[in-house]
């Protein structure tokens, strides 16, 4: 009954003993069942298409292309399982492709060493195990595996089908879908760019061997043909279309002749001058708009200098928020925040720092607020932007965050933060 | 029948053209990153350099989630639709510079970072509440 209903009244569902048909009774008209059969394979075609849409995202499939990333430097635990590693800084995190494709699977990831993948080959005839390893090769996507196997005949064959699919991942430092430049001086021209320094400088030879061998299959990153969709567009806008701004002179105690680095917004790339006082520095260049390198005039005497940045766009003179750099013959070292206590705190609890050079306290300084004075302990509760936290339904109970912490001393603040976790 | 035959034929011409849609990719070159994420804070304005930090957590530098602050530049970062980058509970997608300190506090005597994981390069925003 229920079929009766659903289909159209030309169609009959019949009952016969063990199983259930169904029956077309009426007219064939053949216009009519190619249009249907059309609509049909058009609807199938839609929704696969709207599923790999999804799943490629917009673009469809992106080009393969290849990056090296730098593992000295990671700390994190699961390191092993980390196979790009964008920056040296061993603050970044490890990355992983978005999107596994057949030379960036789960499997490749977490592959067992290759004694335990050679052993499960173990207890076959000759043939069986060659074939066994063979395959785990390219299924592995490891040339070492095929290294095992000694007839010359079975080894060719086993790199044949790795290269034919991509390439050997057993040094674990390739891969992402999208990314990078293959060889040094590749056209990524940005600034001071560790990035790219990252990249170049850990290409192996083997790596480059690979690549060279399958052209084509790999190719090289093309950046957006509309600057503004780089990250030179980023710093052109930063500064070429903003007045300068001056964030911070560092380090805060300097000798007269030396070196800083000054940070801000709106530097030019030429023509950007520090004033200490009165007194120019000599005419700074800056890469990327956000920071210039430049020299303390050595006729500067000691004292406490209010600091400023000229460049054609205007000054960065400021009677509101003034910003100070001491000249002194005997600088001393900068704060460094070596422990926080206890690591995860409540946000309602109380934090002690700990470090070296901290004498001469002048304020602590986290993502969440800061206190002046010479306390090295901090009430998370008072900080200025804890009830941003505490007070959004966006942040969930039992969540935690890691908060960054900097130490003000009468020499400057702290070069690196330190961080804290508040479980919320 | 033959109203009905075509308004089929041009349901589907419109699928087949609609499956040939004219774009193009490229790849995003470093030190662009790409990245995503849900910020959970009303913003925090940054007093020494007109922008914005937020909390985003979510935050999908990778296909692992993890959690932490981004900061927008409204010089710098470009916007996308719907143009209302870091509020709260809308989802964001885009690229960033990671390691790029562009929230600065005035704090007394000079001003300091508000650490940021990165600063945005653009970005799109979704609906609050949207995926």
């Amino acid at each position: 009954m229920f079929l009766n209903i659903v289909l159209c009244s030309r169609w009959q569902y019949v009952r016969r003993a063990s199983f259930v048909r169904v029956r077309y009774t009426g007219d064939v008209n053949k216009k009519n069942v190619l249009l249907w059969v059309g609509i049909s394979i058009a609807v199938v075609a839609f929704v696969f298409f709207v599923f790999w849409f999804l799943w490629n995202g917009l673009g469809g499939t992106p080009s393969q292309n290849i990056n090296v990333g730098s593992a000295q430097n990671n700390t994190l635990s699961n390191s092993k399982d980390c196979i790009v590693w964008q920056f040296d800084d061993s603050t970044k995190p490890c990355f992983r492709p978005a999107k596994p494709t057949a030379t960036t699977t789960s499997t490749i990831i977490t592959a067992p060493s290759l004694p335990a993948l050679v052993s499960r080959c173990n207890g076959l005839s000759v043939i069986e195990t060659d074939e066994c390893i063979s395959t785990l090769a390219v299924e592995k996507q490891s040339k070492s595996l095929c290294d095992v196997l000694t007839k010359p005949e079975a080894k060719k064959s086993c790199l044949g089908g790795i290269v034919a699919q991509g390439v050997d991942l057993v040094d674990r430092k390739i891969v992402d879908t999208k990314i990078p430049s293959l060889v040094p001086d590749a056209p990524i021209s940005t600034g001071n760019n560790t990035a790219s320094q990252a990249i170049t400088t850990d290409m192996n030879s083997f790596m480059q061997s690979e690549i060279a061998k399958q052209v084509g299959k790999y190719q090289e990153a093309v950046s957006h043909p509309d600057p503004r969709y780089t990250a030179d567009g980023f710093y052109n806008r930063v500064a070429d279309k903003v007045a300068p701004s001056l964030f911070q002179v560092s380090p805060y105690q300097v000798r007269p002749g030396g070196v800083v680095v000054v940070k801000g917004m709106g530097f030019q790339s030429q023509g950007n001058t520090l004033y200490v006082g009165d007194t120019a520095s000599l005419s700074a260049e800056s890469g990327d708009g956000m920071s210039f390198t430049t020299t303390i005039p050595p006729s500067v005497s000691e004292g406490s200098y209010n600091v400023y940045v000229k460049n054609s766009r205007g000054s960065t003179l400021s009677t509101e928020r003034p910003i100070h750099i001491m000249v002194t013959n005997s600088p001393k070292p900068l704060p460094k925040i070596t422990s926080v206590e206890p690591s995860v705190v409540s946000p309602d609890g109380t934090i002690v720092v700990r470090g070296d050079s901290l004498s001469g306290l002048e304020g602590l300084y986290t993502s969440v607020g800061w206190v002046l004075g010479s306390s090295n302990s901090i009430n998370l509760k008072s900080l200025q932007y804890m009830k941003n936290f505490t007070e959004s339904p966006y942040v969930k109970s039992g969540s935690k965050f890691k908060f960054a912490v900097y130490a003000k001393t009468d020499a400057g603040m702290s070069d690196e933060p330190f961080f804290f976790e508040v479980q919320f | 029948m033959k109203n009905f035959f075509w308004k089929s034929s041009v349901l589907i011409t419109s699928m087949v053209l609609f499956m040939m849609p004219p774009f193009h990719s490229y790849a995003l070159v470093p030190p662009l990153l790409s990245w995503g994420g849900y910020p959970v804070i009303t913003p925090i304005p940054c007093t020494c350099s007109a922008s914005l930090w937020s909390w985003f957590a979510p935050l999908y530098l990778s296909s692992a989630p993890m959690t932490g602050p981004m900061v927008y530049v409204p010089e710098g970062t470009v916007p996308f639709p719907n143009y209302t980058i870091t509020m709260p509970g809308a989802p964001h997608l885009g690229a960033y510079l990671a390691g790029v300190q562009a929230c600065w506090m005035y704090a007394g005597t000079g001003c300091f970072p508000l650490y940021s994981v990165g600063v945005m390069a653009f970005a799109g925003v979704g609906l609050p509440g949207g995926k």
